[in-house]
Formats: C-alpha cells, sequence, structure tokens
C-alpha cells in the first residue's frame, strides 16, 4: 500500500538524482532523502515545492541516471527558467553540502545536521571526503587522486 | 634424517587465520548496525574485539610466513559463506551476518567462550551452511595448543633454523597495527612463535582461569577482559569488577544497552538477494568488489607487500562508508528491512576497475 | 572574598604552557593549581565529541567554531575583522578585540582547557640560529638573551612531549642543528600527493629576485602529529603515540579527517589535553570557570602576594546576564605563573597596574600572505593533513637586512582558506547554470586541481605594536578587553613582494595556473608599490612580554622571571622577542620546559 507520501517522494528522488548528477543508490545511500523532502517543503512552501515535482514528473525520462539529449534540453529548460531556478539551486545545495541556503553569507543559512554535513555530495563530487568526516585512512592522502569521472550528458 | 614435512602446520596455520577473519564480518555486521552515540559501550567493546581478530589474523600470518609457508586470502574458500557453521569438539553452532541483537551476541559468546566455559544462556539457532569452519574435533584451545606442539616437535627434531626459514623480510611489523590493543609480533623463532599463540589465546578467550586478556603480561597495557567477557558484559548489561570469578556474572558498573537503536538490516544480506538497478543492489555489489579488492591487497600484503598495507586499511575505511550507505537501502521498494554488507567473494575475473584501485591491482587486471 | 589554600605553584591558564609547567612540577612533587577562564569540561571523550558536533553543524568554519562563545571569558573570532570601505580599513564595534589598527589584527586563541592547541594545525618548526639574534645579524627586529643551541636539549623535550613526527635528514638546514644520533619520535607524516608532484615539478628550480638566485626544495614539515613511531628515538626505546584523551586506541595515526584548523575528530593531532590529563594524574589540580582578574603585589619589594580572581556560575555560564553571578577569590602561592597566552598575559598584568613599559608592547603575529592556483594535473585536493610539506629555503639569508624572510606552508585543503572552496566553486557552477552531472564533472575537473601557500612573513617587534587597557573596554565580569594597535612595516610588505613574486614565478615553474586574485574590500588588503596584497592572521601571537636582559628592555629574564617581581614566571609566546618564521608553539613548549626547571629550583632553594 502506498502511503500519501510516497508518490511525491520518488518524484523527488528521481529530481534529485537528475539536479545533483548521483545516481540513485548514492541519493538513497545518504538516508537524508526524506528529511530533506521535509526540509525543502517547509522552506519552499508545500504549494511551491508540489509545483515543482509535478513539473519534473511531467517530463518524459526513460533513464534519469542516463540523460538523452532530448530529455537533457528538456529539463535545462525547466531548471534555468526563472520560476524554479532559485528552487533548484536551493535543492542543489542542500544535497552538496547539507545546509538550506537562503542567501550567500545570510545568518538565516543552517545545516540541517551533523549526518547531512558529512552526507553532502561535494565531497564525493571532487572525490575528496567531508572535512572532519568519512576519513580515508593513514596515509592515502599520499596516492594518486581517485580518478572516477561520471560520464556527461554527452555519454 | 627424513626432510622436514610442514604440510600439517601449514594446513593448520592457515585454518587459524582463516578462523581469526571468520569472525569479523558478523562482528562488523553488528558494529556497523549501530551508533557510537547511543550505544556508546557496545561500539567501543565490538570495536576492540574486531580490531584484535585483525591483529590475531596478522600474527597467524606472521607465524606462517616464518615457518616458510604462504597465507592464502585471495580465493573463494578463504571466506564462508555467511550464515556459517563453527565447528569445534564441544561444541557446533553457527554464525550470521546479522545486526546487534541479543541472539547475535549470543553467537559471539559462543565463537569466543572458553574451553571448560559452560555457557548458561539460551539461543536461536539459524540455518546450518557450508563451509563450516571445522577444527576437526579440537575446541579453538586444543587447536592451538595443537600448532604450539607441531612448532615445538618440529623444532626439536629438525632445529630451530630448519623450520623457521621464512623470509624475514616480508614480516608484518609493529608499525601497521593500531588503534587496538596488543602489537604485532615479528615472527623469526620459536619463542617469538610461541608468543604469538599465546596472544590469539588469551585475548580470545582469556588468560587461563582468569577473565583477564593478558594483555597486562603481554603489553604492559591496562587490564581488559578477555572477548568473551566483554561481550558477556554488553549481553548482562554489566561490568565485571576486578576479582570477579570467570565462572559467575560480572559485579561492577552498570552499562545501558540500547537493543533498539539499531539499524534493522535484513539477517545475512546477500547481493542477489535484492532486485536488479535498486540502490540496495548497486550498493551490495559495490561492497562485494570493494570487499574482494580488499582480499587481494592482504593477499599481496601478508605475501611479501607489506607496503600494500596502508592501502588495504585504506580500502577498510572505504567499506565501512558504503556499508553505512547500504544500511540506509531498503532491501526492496515494499521492504522496511535494510540492505546490508553481504561480504560476498567476487573472483578476480570480475572485478572491477575502480575508482579505488590500485595500481597494482590494475596491472593485475589487464 | 575568601583565600583559598595555598598551593607551592598557581598557573593561570590550562593550554600547553601552563600544561607543561604543570606537569614538570608536579613531577617533582609540587602542588600545582591551575586556574583556566574557560567552561568547566570534563576530558571524556564524549565531551570532546560535543565540540565536533557543533563543528559539523556550524556553518561558518573558522578556528573557533567548534569551541562555545563564552562572554565570561570572550576570546578572539577571524570573523570580527572587517573589510575595507573606500579604501580604509573598517574597525567595528563587534568582537572582543577593540581594535585602532591601522592593521587589522586577525588572529585568535581559544579561551578553554586545552586553549588554542585544539585548534591549531599542529606545525612543530624550529627556529633557526639567526632567528635568535636578528639585530646583530640584520639590524633588525631583537636579539634573544639565549641562543639556538641553549635551546636544544629543551626542543627535544618538547618534541617528545608534543610527539612530533619528522625524517631527522631533511631538518637540518640553515643552521638547524641536532644532538648526535637525534631522531624525532615518530617518522614523517607522509607527504601528500600534492607535495610530491610539486616536489617533481620543481626538481633544479630556482626563484630568482633582486639579482639574487636561491635554490629551494619541497621539504616534510615536522608535525605534532600521531605517525608510525621510530624504533630508534631514545636510544632504541622506541615511542607510543599518545591518543585521545579518554579513549585511548583511538588517534593513534593521523587518519586524514582533514579538519585538523579546527579540530581533529581522533586527536591524532596534539592537543594540550593530553598533557593535562597527565598533569592532573599526579594531582595538579584544575579549576576552570575562574578568570583571573588581577595580579596583587608587594610595592615596595614587587613580590606578587597573590591572584585574584573571578569564579562564575555553573547556572549560566555561557550567557552574559544582568545577574551574572560570580564570586572573587583570591588564591595564594610561593610562585606564579602566567599562561595564559600573549594577549591575556600582558592584560592580566596592565589591570595590575605592572609598571614596566614593555607591558603588552612588540605585539607580532605572521602575517600570511596567500596566493592560490591550478596544479597542471589533477593532485587531490582536500585530503590529508592541511599542510605536510613546505619550502623552508627562504626562511633565512642577507636579505633579511632589506626584508623579511618568509616560510611557505603548502596547503592541501584546494582553495579553502582564501575563497571558502568547495562552497565557493560550486556556487560559481551553478552561477554558470550547470547542474547534474556537468556541474559534478566541473567541480571535479576544476578543485582536484587547486593548491594554495601561505607565506608566512616575519614580523619584527615593534612598540607601537601594543596591547593596552580601558575602562571604557570591558566584558561581562567587569575584566578588561584587549585595545590592540596594530601595523605591518615595509619591511615586512618588502617580504611580501618577494613572496608574491616567488608565487608567480613558482606557477610558472610548474606550468600551473595562478589564479591569485585579491578583493580590495578584504580586511588585511594593500597596495605597495604597485602591486595588490593581501594577508591574513597565522594565529601566532606573541612578544607582548619579551625576554631579554634588563627591565628597561624587557619583561621577562632568560630564566622567564618577571624583572620586578621575582616570584612571578611568564611563558608562552609572549617572552619571544623574535618568532622567524616557524609557527612559535614548539620553541614556546620548549621555554616552558626550561621554565619549569627554573621554577623547581627555586621551590628546591625555598625547602631548604
Amino acid at each position: 500500500m502506498k502511503t500519501p507520501k510516497e508518490k511525491p517522494l520518488k518524484a523527488f528522488e528521481d529530481l534529485s538524482v537528475i539536479i545533483t548528477g548521483f545516481p540513485k543508490a548514492d541519493i538513497v545511500g545518504t538516508g537524508l532523502l526524506e528529511t530533506y523532502f521535509n526540509t525543502i517543503e517547509a522552506e519552499l512552501g508545500k504549494f511551491v515545492f508540489e509545483n515543482l515535482l509535478n513539473a519534473i514528473l511531467k517530463i518524459k525520462i526513460i533513464n534519469i541516471e542516463q540523460l538523452t539529449e532530448g530529455e537533457y534540453s528538456n529539463v535545462s529548460e525547466l531548471i534555468i527558467s526563472s520560476k524554479y531556478k532559485q528552487s533548484i539551486e536551493k535543492i542543489i545545495q542542500l544535497w552538496y553540502l547539507g545546509e538550506w541556503i537562503v542567501a550567500p553569507y545570510s545568518d538565516e543559512n543552517y545545516i540541517i545536521s551533523s549526518q547531512s554535513y558529512i552526507e553532502g555530495l561535494i565531497w564525493k563530487a571532487i572525490a575528496a571526503h567531508p572535512m572532519g568526516g568519512k576519513q580515508p585512512g593513514y596515509g592515502t592522502w599520499g596516492f594518486p587522486p581517485l580518478t572516477y569521472s561520471p560520464e556527461t550528458k554527452s555519454n | 634424517m627424513p626432510s622436514i614435512n610442514k604440510i600439517e602446520l601449514f594446513k593448520n596455520l592457515q585454518t587459524a587465520i582463516e578462523l581469526e577473519h571468520s569472525t569479523i564480518p558478523p562482528y562488523l555486521a553488528a558494529y556497523f548496525t549501530i551508533n557510537q552515540d547511543t550505544n556508546a559501550f557496545s561500539w567501543s567493546v565490538i570495536r576492540s574485539v574486531f580490531m584484535e581478530e585483525m591483529l590475531h589474523m596478522t600474527l597467524a600470518c606472521n607465524v606462517l610466513n616464518a615457518v616458510g609457508g604462504h597465507p592464502f586470502i585471495d580465493n573463494p574458500t578463504f571466506i564462508p559463506e555467511y550464515p556459517t557453521e563453527f565447528n569445534f569438539a564441544d561444541r557446533k553452532f553457527d554464525v550470521g551476518i546479522v545486526k546487534f541483537s541479543k541472539p547475535a551476541i549470543e553467537a559471539f559468546l559462543e565463537i569466543e567462550k572458553p574451553s571448560e566455559q559452560k555457557l548458561r544462556v539460551e539461543g536461536e539457532h539459524l540455518k546450518n551452511l557450508m563451509q563450516p569452519i571445522n577444527l576437526e574435533e579440537k575446541t579453538i584451545g586444543e587447536f592451538y595448543q595443537a600448532i604450539k606442539d607441531q612448532l615445538i616437535h618440529l623444532v626439536e627434531e629438525y632445529g630451530e633454523e630448519e623450520v623457521f626459514n621464512g623470509d624475514s623480510s616480508i614480516q608484518i611489523t609493529a608499525k601497521h597495527y593500531y588503534g587496538g590493543g596488543g602489537k604485532v609480533i615479528e615472527v623469526h623463532n620459536l619463542e617469538t612463535a610461541l608468543f604469538a599463540i599465546d596472544i590469539i589465546v588469551d585475548q580470545g578467550e582469556g588468560a587461563s582461569g582468569t577473565i583477564y586478556d593478558g594483555d597486562e603480561t603481554f603489553f604492559g597495557q591496562e587490564q581488559e577482559v578477555a572477548h568473551f567477557y566483554r561481550f558477556n558484559e554488553i549481553y548482562l548489561g554489566q561490568k565485571y569488577n576486578e576479582g570477579d570469578h570467570p565462572n559467575e556474572n560480572p559485579t561492577g558498573e552498570k552499562v545501558t544497552i540500547n537493543w533498539d537503536a539499531v539499524i534493522d538490516m535484513v539477517d545475512n544480506p546477500k547481493a542477489s538477494n535484492f532486485p536488479e538497478g535498486s540502490a540496495a543492489r548497486i550498493k551490495a555489489d559495490e561492497f562485494n568488489q570493494l570487499y574482494s579488492h580488499f582480499l587481494r591487497l592482504l593477499h599481496l600484503a601478508f605475501n611479501g607487500q607489506s607496503h600494500l598495507l596502508v592501502k588495504a586499511i585504506g580500502m577498510m575505511y572505504q567499506m565501512k562508508y558504503v556499508a553505512a550507505e547500504l544500511l540506509n537501502c531498503p532491501t526492496s521498494d515494499s521492504s522496511k528491512k535494510m540492505a546490508g554488507p553481504p561480504f560476498e567473494y567476487i573472483p578476480l575475473a570480475e572485478r572491477k576497475q575502480f575508482h579505488w584501485l590500485v595500481e597494482e591491482l590494475v596491472v593485475e587486471l589487464k | 572574598m575568601s583565600k583559598k589554600n595555598e598551593y607551592d605553584v598557581v598557573i593561570v591558564g590550562a593550554g600547553i604552557s601552563g600544561g607543561i609547567v604543570a606537569n614538570q612540577l608536579a613531577e617533582k612533587g609540587h602542588n600545582v593549581l591551575i586556574l583556566e577562564a574557560g567552561v568547566k569540561k570534563d576530558f571524556s571523550f564524549d565531551t570532546y565529541r560535543e565540540y565536533l558536533n557543533t563543528y559539523y553543524e556550524n556553518t561558518v568554519k573558522i578556528p573557533n567554531s567548534p569551541y562555545p562563545q563564552n562572554s565570561n571569558a570572550p576570546q578572539p573570532l577571524v570573523t570580527d575583522v572587517d573589510g575595507i570601505k573606500n579604501g580604509i580599513q573598517q574597525f567595528n564595534e563587534k568582537g572582543y578585540f577593540k581594535q585602532y589598527g591601522p592593521a587589522p589584527f586577525q588572529s585568535t586563541y581559544t579561551r578553554a582547557k586545552g586553549g588554542t592547541t585544539l585548534h591549531w594545525l599542529g606545525t612543530c618548526l624550529r627556529m633557526l640560529p639567526s632567528d635568535f639574534k636578528e639585530q646583530d645579524l640584520f639590524g633588525i627586529g631583537k636579539n634573544w638573551p639565549i641562543n639556538y643551541y641553549d635551546l636544544m636539549p629543551y626542543y627535544r623535550m618538547a618534541e617528545h612531549e608534543i610527539g612530533v613526527s619528522a625524517n631527522i635528514e631533511e631538518q637540518s638546514y640553515l643552521g638547524i642543528a641536532f644532538q648526535k644520533d637525534y631522531v624525532f619520535p615518530m617518522t614523517k607524516i607522509p607527504q601528500s600527493y600534492l607535495d610530491k608532484q610539486l616536489s617533481k615539478w620543481t626538481k633544479n628550480a630556482v626563484f630568482e629576485y633582486e639579482e639574487e638566485t636561491f635554490n629551494y626544495k619541497v621539504v616534510s614539515t615536522p608535525q605534532g602529529r600521531n605517525s608510525n613511531p621510530n624504533p630508534k628515538y631514545n636510544n632504541g626505546e622506541g615511542y607510543q603515540p599518545i591518543g585521545a584523551v579518554g579513549n585511548p586506541d583511538l588517534g593513534q595515526r593521523c587518519e586524514g579527517n582533514s579538519a585538523c584548523v579546527p579540530i581533529c575528530p581522533v586527536q591524532a593531532k596534539y592537543n594540550a589535553l593530553k598533557t593535562l590529563q597527565k598533569a592532573v594524574n599526579k594531582g595538579v589540580v584544575i579549576k576552570a570557570q575562574c578568570v583571573a582578574s588581577e595580579i596583587m603585589y608587594d610595592d615596595n619589594t614587587g613580590e606578587i602576594i597573590g591572584i585574584k580572581y573571578k569564579e562564575y556560575d555553573d547556572f549560566d555560564a555561557l550567557k552574559y546576564d544582568e545577574n551574572c553571578f560570580y564570586k572573587e577569590k583570591i588564591v595564594v602561592a610561593k610562585r606564579y605563573v602566567l599562561a595564559a597566552h600573549a594577549v591575556e598575559n600582558a592584560k592580566l598584568m596592565l589591570a595590575s597596574g605592572f609598571k614596566n613599559k614593555n607591558i603588552g608592547q612588540n605585539l607580532m603575529d605572521h602575517p600570511v600572505l596567500l596566493t592560490w592556483g591550478l596544479a597542471p594535473e589533477k593532485i587531490g585536493a582536500f585530503r590529508g593533513p592541511g599542510s605536510t610539506s613546505g619550502i623552508p629555503s627562504l626562511r633565512d639569508g642577507a636579505f633579511r637586512k632589506n626584508r623579511s624572510a618568509f616560510r611557505v606552508e603548502i596547503g592541501n585543503w584546494g582553495w579553502n582558506w582564501p575563497t571558502g572552496s568547495p562552497s565557493a566553486d560550486l556556487s560559481d557552477a551553478l552561477s554558470k547554470q550547470l547542474f547534474g552531472k556537468d556541474l559534478r564533472k566541473a567541480l571535479l575537473d576544476k578543485v582536484q586541481k587547486e593548491f594554495r601557500f601561505g607565506f608566512l612573513i616575519e614580523q619584527q617587534a615593534l612598540s607601537n605594536n601594543c596591547v593596552t587597557i580601558n575602562e571604557q573596554y570591558k566584558d561581562a565580569l567587569g575584566n578588561y578587553r584587549p585595545i590592540i594597535n596594530y601595523n605591518i612595516t615595509d619591511h615586512e610588505k618588502e617580504g611580501m613582494l618577494a613572496a608574491k613574486s616567488f608565487s608567480k614565478q613558482f606557477f610558472k615553474t610548474i606550468k600551473g595556473e595562478n589564479k591569485t586574485k585579491y578583493d580590495s574590500n578584504n580586511g588585511g588588503y594593500i597596495e605597495y608599490k604597485g602591486e595588490s596584497l593581501w594577508w591574513q592572521g597565522a594565529g601566532h601571537l606573541a612578544g607582548t612580554h619579551i625576554m631579554g636582559t634588563t627591565k628597561e628592555n624587557s619583561v621577562v629574564n632568560k630564566e622567564q622571571r618577571c624583572h620586578e617581581h621575582s616570584n612571578l614566571f611568564l611563558v608562552g609566546c609572549g617572552n619571544m622577542p623574535t618568532m622567524g618564521t616557524s609557527n612559535p608553539t614548539l620553541t614556546m613548549a620548549a621555554l616552558s620546559f626550561w621554565a619549569a626547571e627554573n621554577i623547581n629550583k627555586d621551590l628546591e632553594q625555598l625547602k631548604n
């Protein structure tokens, strides 16, 4: 039985994969999907957030982890459009930094929790680790940098 | 005089290495499913135990290398399939990869139970399965004693030099082991070999007749209770006091165990049980890949390339983080259970070029 | 006001110098009390983890971010420093310091058990022999009344106490000498991949400046951070790394948390709690939430007769309240030690009406010129300790007559310090409309090449750079707030020009991209001889009660005893007449061992 939350949560999961560039496994692996959903709903307002999710749902995407050229430009249009641009940016920043950013350097910015800071995706993006957490072990900083590189949209 | 035959000795030492390793995945599963903040005591205890099992593994490898043998780590028979049966002379029981829980701790108590100790608790039985750890009708204590006897006997017959003819330069040295109780002993003669084995036995079961693990005598460290008694402290929610007797319950300070603050991991996770394309499946595969690469690194490190231990240890950290991610992935869309680290072996040919791959491994894969 | 029991020694400040002195004196059987202004915290690891969580959840991760802001014992924050408006450096009213400039003083310290070593990087360099006689050699700065060789045995004690990791064969340069067969307690912290690549790319490279050619090398930096013990240490006895206080199995090796500043999550980095724990085990008493407010002394003899302190409540420890309650108490001892760090020591003496005119003067920092750019290939930024190597080659030379020497610190954490990367890189990428995999790739491609330099510019002691007090500026408990007057000289600016040139040449040599771009609105921005420069504080505060030969030219003698108050000793960086180009903690720790010896001699004599 699907609870009322599941469908929008799934849409949010898909949205997160698309805008962060990280696969579902990494998104789910943070354990923060539902927490972030609640944060965003509270910050943007249920109405705005719902509209945003519905807008994403409208775009037909076969494989969210591998957008085709056409799918990519549809998404791009949505994201860069002035209506949702700011919200999308904040959501990306939430995933990447674990922080809700109202405005640069604002006193109202806040980090959701210690866990959200540690699970910030930016550190995976740069193939490092969160400063102060997920330490890689003695001596590992002497090895060549990790070479894992995600494919770009054109693949 | 017939030439020296070490086959039996090599076989037993290899079994010792496998035995010490086989307890680690179950301990790690319990450890990963609890939290340092909500279950601080249990978290430290389990951590200290598996750190010591890693020490034991290393010591056993050092002994094997010292007598000219070769630890065989990167192979499918090295890891049991969980749940697995531990088959000792005095008892037989199953151990699985399960979340922190009373049954899990009961299984750990069984593993570490000293030879003469009577266990006064009832346990749930897990399924029997293949690849049991078979000590051929011995208790753990007897098993290690037999190894000691073999060494002594061989040295009597052939002399120390013949017996300990391994390459001393490939011994794992003390600097590679840290963060846990004890020190790595470099083995090069009978005395050091016997010492190394004594450490394994005493840290596990307890220096005979006591609840203590001999670390004070061995390492001049603070008195620590042996593994069995540490698990009992968790099980009963109470610490031992100095002077408590092995056959009695602990009388020290009570400790809180939050049996509920545990991630609800599915028992004995297997990658293939998770739906293809699911987060659980992807992370489980990733974990198994890391683990298999890790075994290879360990194999190479224990067979002459000890500088690779730094990389092997780095790999362990990565495994921990992927395990944490796994524990956030439901086993399926409709399930409330979480996936977990399967510790399954992936053969060399199926290992992937990975962001954590090491130069040496890349060369081999080509 | 109530008198407390008489101790052999009372020490103000539970930081590294106070800890060392306490531990050494307790070892000799003396009765020691430490007064600490900061909040009562036990030494358990759970308590330490609270600091860690505060750090994780703080959006601005400055050096003092994990440590509570306490209006009863306020501490400076780097965010207190204002920027520049219309070309004029602004000085605001917020923050603990009252600054008049003209240059902003940008360094901070921590008022808590463990002191500033809680947030320090851990760099442990010895000073050079030349650094001790700069006035003689270069006509600039001051001379110490002692020299490098006098300090050698104490350097060894400090290296032991802190637990320094380094390979001795790399560390003898520019006159630094070591006792025969000496090795450091632990072998060097592995160099970062960045270090190794930079080293490779600058093999045989030279720096050309003002008609001189300088060879230089990337050298591993000795640091107070756990690495592999050296079995040869201490005549073969070896060394046991000290892990976290309250959790000794943790922190036995650096694990690459990359958060040294402001907090090492596993305490692989030395912090003074490790020394304090030993001291407490020997019977040293630490009374926290006790802020020393006045040193009472006899007008005729100068003898200290007691230290007055304000003990504030548990109840309202962190919040200033109109009804904030404290008790004023006095403690008496045979010998007194101020170990509250350079600024607080000076402030306390001024508050007590000490007459020596040198008190508070000669305030020094290391202005750090930052430059940054991209390596020609990915080097994997944001891994490992903040810095594992540097370039020490320009720490000395005849040129010091004309310009400041500098030490080059190679930064492993990308552009984190100068620009706030990687968040800044994220903002940048977002502003370019990037998202999804393109965003990831852009970040990966850029950030993995990032690195920065910090040029620690030597600063000379000047009387105009000083700490003073004024009735107008007091804190919640009614204690004085430090008033800072501070500036940098042309000598230092010339050093910065040389540093900037070094950076330019370096980026060219390695075929990297120099991305240094200064914002003229940032505090610490200046223009000199047509060049833009931007410097920040290194977190080094020194000179406020220097060591010297007479009471006219100094506050303490070479025993670190006050000239005018024979039962009072001062320890800490405030004693240092120069800092050279090394982070001062190691030298200060060495001096503290020496001071402890001197105090012990005094106490032994008293017994007889």
